[in-house]
């Protein structure tokens, strides 16, 4: 196994992919896969672990790991995808055990691609296949999906408002059609360049975190205010919307500290430092966008708690959260009685929001755009109105294409458009699922872990708020709100994902 | 890198995305599918528990203060030049009924009976304040029972509306109070009122050509400034609407309508009403045809008055009033007559034949768009005609001012012209078949000579005539701000011959519209400038502020100062001594020239006759022009162009004292009662009668005991008097009677029996059977929108 290791050292350090590749090839395949990614900077780590195929608790070798899931992974998921490597292999048949038995027993086998019954590990062996970039199509396609869908929403709930505001009825529209372009062509791009981008991330995790934090000062200093906070800096070329930077910011940090640490960020050396930065950061940003601050918190602690040996702590935690979930609204208006509260113009606007959120018939002006939103689901019924039937969107509800976008989705498509938007989320976090679980290294798969915390935080958020389970905080729905920066950033994440499989390797 | 830098922890606890973290991040995925799952049902209970509720909600606040609704602009005012209000748009309300909220609300009584609790109350209310009619308001909302906006009545004013508000009010909180469940019960509910505006004309029909009317919602003008500076007078809408602020709370923003423009007129409401008085007054005496009038200020171009005696009431202006049934009928049929050759090609049918092919009711109505029409039509801007003598002014000018002529040199008039070529050999009649005799330049306009016009002409030659023809504003567009103006016939083709050349000299053979002929005379008046006629003096926007300014725009210098003070001293001499004297006005030096024009076709001995002339000649201030389409004399009397001379006479010695200039030996403050006297008699009348003033009573208020009247009508007799003694030209043209009935006024076949071989006669080739000039009957050939239409006449 140290040979193996070595061999893998040296060739990384020469670094070039194809290059790399091809020695892989002519080398052996797994050893190939493994060392391009990880770099100079792993292979010290991985030396020993080489063998312990097995040994769950102690660290193992990542390429062991990676081994076994493979399995399932054409068993599952990928099937479909690794039909061409199936079929190039298809000479090579097998038992029907094979892959299990492969899975059990060859920890060498880093990345063995097969379909099951169809490729023999110790036929695969004797061909040497190929190892291939695998590419997660499913992502890109269901991305494309959801995107488009979130165009024709976008267009549908905006026209009116469009018009209203001086505009061609496709402003909204126009824009949100370019960026996402513009994000597609980056996602592509960003694919093809994985090897590159990748490794650069991962070596400068820490300063992109920097420098998105550093952004979002400057915006509270010099930024541009609009609709009364300031949350844009402008760029000169750009305004964008640095919260959303901080996000993947975040993400690379915690992803880079776990990758270093591993579960000793659960100890409480590292923990002492890690989780102040996390919160700290997450803290300031929700001083003027608190929504954001509350998805960046909620991404590091996400990626936390999966970078962490400990169980019972969050159990407790999630424990806890139900519960404060579940007795805060009978809470808020015990207190709103007892209080009697009458006014709460003069409030700060989160109480208000909390306040409206717990008595919307007592705050109705705070509560306006919740009550609005209800009133837009509740009005859908089963089938909706009709693409384009949307009444509410006629002013009742004002920028109905921004965080309350699913309203309009409801009262257009009805139930059933929900659930199609809500499975083609959970198809995206799912292969996002998937993404982590293979990925080349520990970076990349809590790269990966972070991107879906991230989605789904946005996504129960958005659709919880819209709801009325919790107060309104001005979360937007990933892919489908309007918004340049929250598009762009997300396609970014996208694209970063998409990235990361592609440095997965498949045997072919 | 840490990590090597860390060997220990490397080296112990090498990360990697082992099965703890997988196990985690697979509980992630559960919580985050639990979750979104939870989200769902959640979705779904709302519209399962609400969808009924809340769909209800979502349509009835579509009307509710919280959706955005639209605020309506505000139609731009109309003043005349001296700030009388012409047009207004005022605020009013439209009753509007929702009754599906009516029948919506509705409880189970203790009976088990659905109960309504609004229908009743409601309509019980409406009848009460209103005064409706109960049957009729009760079916009308039985009928429409799912429907959530029925106009009820339109135009309530502000009072109206607020009080009945106001009653719903203590009636609801009288069912409140009720001893009675039942009553209690009770709600007036499904009533609200809507924004609209009303368009007025205060005078009626005042101006009706100049200023049309616009459609019921404000949108669109018909006719006239209305029609010509839609886009000035319509605004932009407003908006009342939501938007949430930054903690998310509704924002109530009212962006308010952008009002359009008010438009200021260079039309003087008194000089105006003066106008159609005297037209009215023609109208009621002889009459004709058709009477038009023009007055304008010379100097610059400014329409004061434009009026023609096809008047309407601006505020009710679709009504065949003045028609009977028949002649509805009989317009109706010649319309279907176009109607069938534009829908087939070209095929023609009789007007017997139309009954086959048309319903009556269709024929019904294309007369009735007809009839609107003519009224509606602005004969001043749009109707040619052939001018006659007022045309002898350019002829002259043109050959003046190119050194052809002389202002001393002498025509020999025989009585007649004859030219030869082609054949045939015309004969082209003077006014005096007798002949004038020698005459200087001056004695020809003086004695409306056509022999002096005739050489004028041929020495110019056809190129220097059109030229001037067209220097002068004839055959193009004067640039006048109204719309469907008409440009002439026959004056495009510059390849005339030498017969065309010497009718055209007196103006006969070509057509002009009144616009034109005022334009060419303001231009020779003010000293040789062409100055676009206009209406519109400014436009204001609604803070009051002026928006643009309407500067006199120079078209073209004509002629030079010389010839023009030759011309003027020409038309002041034919009003001393000449055709023109029953133009005359006591106390002032009147210029001027008759023209009597014989309309097409010649046999028919119908005539235009009209009056140009300008007043006081040492500084000239109004230019007034009337026209008298075909006087109503039987055949054979002969129309007098001093009819509507008099007419000039009569409205010149009651408008100059508005401009400033009284008659000789007269004080300024004597004619300040009479001058003030009329725009407050119309003002208090408009206030009073709202719009339905009436123009018997303004006339009836200007004369009495009016000094500057009394002035007039002493006027108007010495004018008689003079008609008949100084009028040669009038008894000359009477001689005609002994000539052939069937022969052109001025031009003979050599023989008496040539005519056929082709009279010289373009407009006739021209226009055939239409007719050029359009009188009611040809008018009908135009489309029902021809107002809209910059067209030319039978173009």
């Amino acid at each position: 196994m140290g040979k193996n290791k070595k061999k893998g050292g040296r060739q990384s350090a020469a670094s070039a992919l194809k290059k790399n590749g091809a020695q892989k090839n002519s080398d052996r395949p797994r050893g190939g896969v493994r060392t391009r990614s990880q770099g100079g900077d792993v292979r010290g780590q991985h030396t020993d672990a080489a063998g312990n195929g097995r040994s769950n608790g102690s660290g193992t070798l990542s390429g062991q790991m990676n081994s076994r899931p493979f399995g399932s992974v054409q068993q599952g998921m990928l099937r479909t995808s690794i039909a061409p490597a199936g079929a190039q292999a298809g000479g090579r048949q097998a038992a029907a055990g094979a892959a299990a038995v492969q899975r059990r027993e060859s920890p060498k086998r880093p990345r063995a691609v097969q379909r099951p019954k169809a490729q023999a590990p110790a036929a695969a062996a004797k061909a040497q296949p190929k190892p291939r970039h695998y590419y997660d199509f499913y992502l890109f396609i269901g991305i494309l999906m959801i995107f488009s869908m979130g165009l024709m929403m976008v267009y549908s709930s905006s026209q009116y408002a469009a018009v209203m505001d001086g505009e061609s009825h496709d402003y909204y529209f126009n824009k949100q059609l370019i960026i996402g372009c513009i994000s597609i062509v980056g996602v592509i791009i960003c694919s093809v360049l994985s090897g590159i981008i990748i490794p650069l991330l991962k070596r400068f995790a820490y300063w992109i975190f920097g420098i998105t934090v550093v952004l979002s000062l400057l915006t509270l200093l010099i930024g541009t205010a609009s609709h009364g906070s300031t949350r844009w800096l402008n760029l000169g070329f750009i305004s964008i919307q640095t919260a959303e930077l901080v996000k993947i910011g975040m993400i690379l940090f915690m992803a880079k500290v776990v990758s270093i640490y591993g579960f000793s960020v659960g100890r409480l050396k590292q923990a002492k430092w890690i989780l102040p930065i996390m919160f700290i950061s997450a803290g300031f940003i929700a001083t003027e966008n608190l929504s954001s601050g509350i998805i960046i918190a909620g991404i590091g602690f996400s990626m936390f708690f999966v970078g962490n040996r400990n169980w019972k702590w969050f159990i407790l935690l999630g424990i806890l959260g139900l519960c404060g979930l579940l007795f805060a609204k009978p809470l808020v208006v015990y207190m709103v009685d007892k209080l009697n509260i009458v006014s709460i113009d003069n409030m700060q606007y989160q109480l208000k929001r909390i306040l409206a959120w717990a008595c919307p018939d007592r705050f109705p002006d705070s509560a306006y755009q919740t009550i609005q939103g209800l009133y837009a689901i509740g009005s859908g019924g089963v089938l909706g109105q009709g693409l384009g039937e949307s009444i509410q969107k006629f002013g009742s509800l004002p920028e109905a294409q921004n965080d309350m976008i699913f309203t309009i989705i409801c009262e257009e498509l009805g139930f059933i458009g929900a659930v199609a938007i809500v499975l083609m989320y959970a198809f995206i976090i799912y292969r996002l699922w998937d993404i982590a679980n293979y990925a080349r290294d520990l970076f990349s798969s809590m790269v990966c872990v972070g991107i879906m915390a991230h989605i789904s935080i946005q996504v129960i958020l958005n659709i919880a708020v819209v709801t009325g389970v919790i107060p309104n905080t001005g979360v937007t729905l990933p892919f489908i709100s309007y918004g340049g920066s929250a598009v762009l950033c997300t396609m970014a994440e996208m694209g970063i994902a998409l990235a990361i499989s592609h440095e997965i390797y498949t045997e072919g | 890198m840490k990590a090597s830098q860390n060997p220990k922890s490397g080296r112990r606890k090498p990360p990697v995305f082992n099965r703890i973290m997988k196990q985690k991040l697979a509980a992630v995925w559960v919580i985050v599918m639990l979750a979104l799952a939870a989200l769902l049902y959640r979705t779904y209970r709302i519209q399962d528990e609400n969808n009924e509720e809340y769909s209800k909600i979502v349509l009835s606040q579509r009307q509710s203060e919280y959706s955005s609704s639209t605020i309506l602009y505000k139609r731009g005012d109309i003043y005349d030049r001296n700030g009388n209000k012409l047009a207004q748009s005022e605020r009013v309300y439209n009753l509007i009924l929702d009754p599906r909220q009516m029948f919506e609300a509705e409880y189970t009584a203790e009976d088990g009976s659905k109960r309504r609790y609004v229908v009743e109350p409601t309509i019980d209310a409406l009848c009460e304040y209103f005064g409706y009619d109960r049957g009729e308001l009760g079916d009308m909302i039985n009928d429409h029972s799912s429907s959530r906006y029925v106009i009820f009545q339109k135009s309530i004013d502000y009072d109206t509306k607020q009080g009945f508000l106001d009653y719903v009010d203590q009636k609801n909180a009288e069912f409140l109070k009720s001893e009675d469940a039942e009553v209690r019960k009770n709600q007036i509910k499904g009533v609200w009122f809507e924004d609209d505006y009303d368009r007025t004309y205060p005078y009626g029909s005042l101006a009706c050509s100049v200023i049309g009317f616009s459609s019921a919602d404000g949108t669109t003008g018909t006719g006239g400034v209305e029609q010509y500076y839609n886009d000035e007078l319509t605004g932009t809408n407003g908006r009342r609407y939501g938007y949430l602020n930054d903690d998310a709370n509704l924002e109530r923003v009212i962006k308010p309508a952008q009002n359009g423009n008010t438009l200021v007129l260079t039309i003087d409401a008194n000089i105006q009403s003066v106008v159609e008085k005297y037209l009215k007054e023609w109208q009621a005496g002889i009459g004709s045809l058709e009477a038009a009038c023009i007055v304008m200020d010379p100097n610059t171009g400014e329409i004061l008055a434009m009026a023609d005696s096809d008047s309407f009431d601006l505020n009710n202006p679709r009504t065949t009033e003045g028609y009977t049934e028949q002649e509805i009928y009989d317009l109706g049929l010649q319309e279907c007559v176009y109607d069938y050759r534009a829908k087939h090609e070209g095929a023609e049918i009789s007007l017997e034949e139309v009954p086959e092919h048309y319903e009556r009711s269709e024929i019904v109505n294309k007369g009735t768009m007809a009839a609107w029409n003519q009224k509606w039509r602005n004969f001043c801007v749009s109707d040619a005609y052939e001018p006659g003598s007022t045309q002898k002014i350019f002829t002259v000018a043109g050959a003046l001012e190119e050194g052809i002529i002389n202002e001393n040199d002498f025509f020999l008039c025989e009585g007649n012209l004859q030219f030869s070529g082609s054949g045939h050999t015309w004969r082209i009649n003077c006014i005096n078949r007798n002949g004038h005799g020698p005459l200087d330049v001056t004695g020809g306009i003086t004695n409306s000579c056509n022999v002096v016009m005739m050489d004028i002409a041929l020495q110019e030659g056809e190129d220097i005539f059109l030229k001037y023809q067209h220097i002068f504003g004839f055959g193009g567009s004067t640039g006048v701000d109204l719309p469907a103006e008409g440009k002439g016939l026959g004056l495009d083709d510059p390849d005339i011959g030498k017969v065309d050349l010497a009718t055209r000299s007196f103006g006969q053979n070509y057509t002009c519209t009144m616009i034109q002929m005022a334009a060419a005379y303001a231009s020779i008046i003010n000293g040789g400038s062409y100055y676009a006629p206009h209406v519109l003096d400014k436009i204001v926007d609604e803070n009051g502020t002026v928006v643009r300014e309407v500067e006199p725009t120079l078209v073209r210098e004509t002629v030079s100062e010389s010839t023009c003070d030759f011309i003027k001293n020409a038309l002041f001499e034919t009003v001393s001594t000449g055709t023109g004297g029953a133009a005359a006005v006591a106390g002032y030096h009147v210029g001027g020239k008759t023209g009597t024009a014989e309309k097409l076709p010649r046999s028919e001995e119908n005539y235009v006759v009209s009056f140009c002339g300008f007043a006081p000649v040492e500084d000239p201030q109004l230019l007034c022009y009337v026209v008298i389409d075909q006087p109503d004399l039987v055949r054979q009397e002969q129309a007098h162009s001093s009819f509507a001379s008099e007419i000039f006479s009569k409205i010149m010695a009651e408008c100059l004292p508005m401009v400033g200039k009284y008659p000789e030996g007269v004080q300024a403050s004597e004619y300040q009662a009479p001058s003030i006297a009329l725009p407050e008699t119309t003002e208090s009348q408009s206030e009073s009668e709202s719009g339905t003033e009436t123009e018997e009573d303004q006339s009836a208020a200007s004369e009495s005991g009016a000094s500057g009247t009394e002035t007039s009508e002493s006027q108007e007799t010495t004018s008689a008097q003079q008609t008949e003694t100084a009028g040669e030209e009038e008894t000359e043209i009477s001689m005609e009677e002994t000539r052939p009935p069937a022969r052109d006024e001025y031009i003979q076949g050599d023989d008496g029996g040539s005519e056929d071989g082709g009279l010289p006669d373009m407009l006739s080739d021209l226009i055939g059977d239409e007719g050029i000039y359009q009188g009611p009957q040809g008018d009908a050939s135009g489309e029902p929108e021809a107002l809209s239409i910059d067209s030319s006449p039978g173009a």
